[in-house]
């Protein structure tokens, strides 16, 4: 968004005083005009190779697309210049769709590939945890329908420590761990927990998929365990480098739209449209010089932005808070473990991720749950496989803290009572299950 | 008899004798004989390199027809080295007793301040387990830590159900991260007695020790373990054998 406002000022200054300049020569109004259409394109054009990054991130062609189509106007809008430049537009276009018809009547392989075929308008990008959930690609248990009926439905949803890496028996995953003890210790009560967890997985994946395709399951709870991935300098889901998730999201979103439109995506498909990518990169190498696509040297990969910012985590998880009140179903926060955990306050001292959801937590009352306390406890003990991934140990335990949260009415909140008593545990006769008011 | 009839018995055979293999076969994962242990290290490919490398405790790699991992505990081993529990294969048989453990080792250089920042990434020790019974549900033994994590002090630890508490504490309790320190422990049937450099470094009265089997893991902080030999006899055919056992990849070849 920064982008395309300081894209927009940056054009309109060029514009105004493109216009002052080409008037003190004083030309005729039509060889200003053509002059300022000329000058403000091959701006455009060269803001375009300096600033993005053609080859991943073909939004950029859509903005820059839409600037030449805006310069394009811009001098259309002259009354006296109007009739000619529907002419000359007429002239353009059929001058475009020659120029495809003779490109596409060349055998493929006299055309660089990047020209005789683009790659897509919209990669699946958006859709790849999307795609796992809708053929219910859970580890271990699958839902057997998109109804709860009547049972009381928990995703658990994180990155790789969630999903169980690298267990080879999803059995001992803690959504699994935390099924068998809600199922011997709750008989007769309706309980599913399905481990949503995708190895890779960051925030924003999580966002999406619940408004995609998780909410199609019905969920009551919703806990969310992660933040190592979001921390990575590695753009391991997306695999753009040099740009956050979020970003990638918000702008492959637009894409998304656009490529429903079937006459933009076939411009996209074009060997025109791969002729202009293609020079505009040449250009850009020229200039830049070649970068390799995924940076590879420890250095570079310590220059990346990080997946999420900390003020990017936090927004996102905002946004899930508030889905979950639009939505009907309670998230709940789970702070996602280390090897040898510190103690909670020196993990939220030294870690702005673990301080962020705590305090999106206290802003939207979510549920929280501390892991780092009982995790800080048993420092001595073998509970990782690395620095973030639990051993069997490590999951039981934390299925225990989950358990001992989720069904302690005090400490999962009234809203988590209320959703709970839903579907018949913690009724309101209970004495088992008094609430503090 | 048809030939069909002979093909299904000999099937029946199979499924009985392989039946009755599963039923002995060892609580820890089997060793597959591969060309990459027969090679020198420094002949293999960078790929045979990595597979080696999964194989043992952080930057200390193990033979695996020495040590092995419990099959439960199995893992997929792309990409990380998880740190796991190896067992020597040895100790696996009932009749197994250590009588002596020599160990030379260094951990990787790290100073306190970055331990202290990063206490997840950092974590400089390792544990040497005895008496260990590693059944589902009831694991138990002794581990003795070496460490030199300033959070976690060396000891001597009961392990009960994946979960340890100091029974003694070493002297001195936090070693240093950049030299190298010669271990020597010694099992009798009632105390433990573990030297550091030669001086003290734990001594404590200690029931049965000798009955299990012998572990090591390592953190995520490498160690790097250049000696290891573990004395203890074996009673086959009814005789008592001592056996020497190290298993470390590269003192099992001869190599440096």
């Amino acid at each position: 968004m920064t982008k395309f406002l300081l894209a927009a000022i940056f054009f309109i200054v060029l514009f105004f005083s493109g216009r002052v300049t080409f008037q003190k020569y004083a030309l005729s109004r039509r060889s200003i005009l053509c002059l300022e259409g000329a000058f403000y394109f091959s701006c455009v054009l060269t803001f375009g190779i300096l600033h993005f990054d053609f080859s991943s991130l073909p939004v950029s062609t859509v903005f820059l697309c839409l600037l030449t189509f805006l310069s394009g106007g811009l001098v259309a809008f002259e009354k006296s210049f109007r009739a000619p430049a529907f002419v000359g537009l007429a002239v353009f276009l059929a001058l475009i769709c020659s120029v495809e018809s003779f490109l596409t009547s060349l055998p493929k392989d006299v055309l660089p590939r990047e020209i005789s075929s683009p790659p897509s308008l919209y990669s699946d990008r958006l859709d790849r945890a999307a795609s796992v959930y809708r053929t219910k690609g859970f580890r271990g248990r699958k839902p057997e329908s998109e109804s709860a009926n009547g049972a009381l439905r928990i995703f658990a949803m994180g990155g790789s420590s969630t999903w169980g890496v690298p267990l080879v028996s999803p059995r001992e995953t803690y959504p699994a761990v935390l099924q068998t003890l809600a199922s011997e210790r709750r008989p007769g009560e309706k309980i599913e927990v399905y481990n949503a967890g995708l190895a890779g997985m960051g925030i924003m994946q999580v966002l999406d998929s619940i408004s995609e395709t998780i909410l199609r399951f019905n969920p009551h709870i919703i806990t969310v365990s992660l933040w190592y991935n979001d921390s990575s300098r590695q753009s391991i889901w997306y695999g753009i480098p040099g740009r956050s998730d979020r970003d990638v999201y918000l702008s492959e979103r637009v894409l998304k739209k656009i490529a429903r439109f079937p006459i933009l995506n076939r411009f996209f498909q074009s060997r025109i449209y791969g002729g202009l990518r293609y020079l505009l990169l040449q250009g850009k190498t020229v200039f830049q010089g070649a970068k390799p696509a995924v940076p590879t040297e420890r250095r570079e990969i310590a220059e990346n932005p990080r997946r999420m910012s900390p003020e990017e985590y936090r927004w996102a998880l905002e946004q899930v808070a508030i889905l979950g009140e639009k939505k009907n179903f309670l998230p709940v926060f789970v702070f996602e473990p280390l090897n040898r955990t510190s103690t909670r306050e020196d993990s939220l001292k030294e870690n702005e991720y673990y301080l962020a959801m705590k305090q999106v937590a206290e802003k939207y009352q979510v549920p929280l749950v501390d892991t780092l306390t009982p995790f800080h406890e048993r420092m001595g003990d073998w509970l990782f496989y690395d620095l973030v991934h639990p051993n069997p140990s490590g999951h039981r335990l934390m299925a225990e803290i989950l358990y001992d949260f989720l069904f302690s009415p005090e400490k999962i909140g009234p809203k988590g009572v209320k959703i709970l008593r839903e579907v018949g545990i913690f009724p309101e006769d209970s004495k088992e299950y008094p609430l503090r008011k | 008899m048809s030939a069909y009839k002979r093909i299904f018995f000999l099937f029946l055979w199979c499924c009985f004798f392989s039946w009755g293999n599963v039923q002995a076969e060892s609580i820890l994962t089997p060793f597959v004989d591969s060309p990459v242990y027969s090679k020198k290290f420094s002949d293999l490919s960078s790929r045979e390199q990595a597979k080696v490398k999964l194989h043992g405790i952080r930057s200390t790699m193990l033979h695996p027809k020495f040590w092995g991992t419990l099959q439960r505990e199995k893992t997929y081993n792309v990409r990380i080295t998880p740190m796991k529990r190896y067992f020597l294969r040895a100790s696996e048989s009932p009749t197994y007793r250590p009588n002596r453990l020599h160990c030379q080792f260094r951990f990787a250089p790290v100073d306190r301040a970055k331990i202290l920042k990063s206490p997840h990434e950092f974590d400089p020790l390792f544990e040497i387990g005895f008496g260990v019974d590693p059944t589902s549900g009831k694991e138990k033994g002794y581990g003795l830590r070496v460490s030199a994590y300033p959070l976690l002090p060396s000891a001597l630890l009961k392990i009960e159900n994946s979960r340890s508490s100091v029974l003694a504490a070493a002297h001195p309790p936090s070693l240093g991260a950049y030299q190298t320190y010669t271990l020597d422990v010694e099992f009798s049937n009632s105390r433990l007695l573990a030297r550091l450099n030669g001086a003290d470094f734990l001594d404590v009265p200690l029931e049965g020790p000798k009955n299990g089997m012998i572990s090591l893991i390592s953190s995520w902080h490498p160690v790097y373990i250049s000696d290891l030999e573990i004395h203890g006899t074996v009673i086959e055919g009814g005789q008592e054998i001592s056996r020497v056992d190290s298993g470390l990849l590269f003192q099992e070849r001869g190599e440096k």
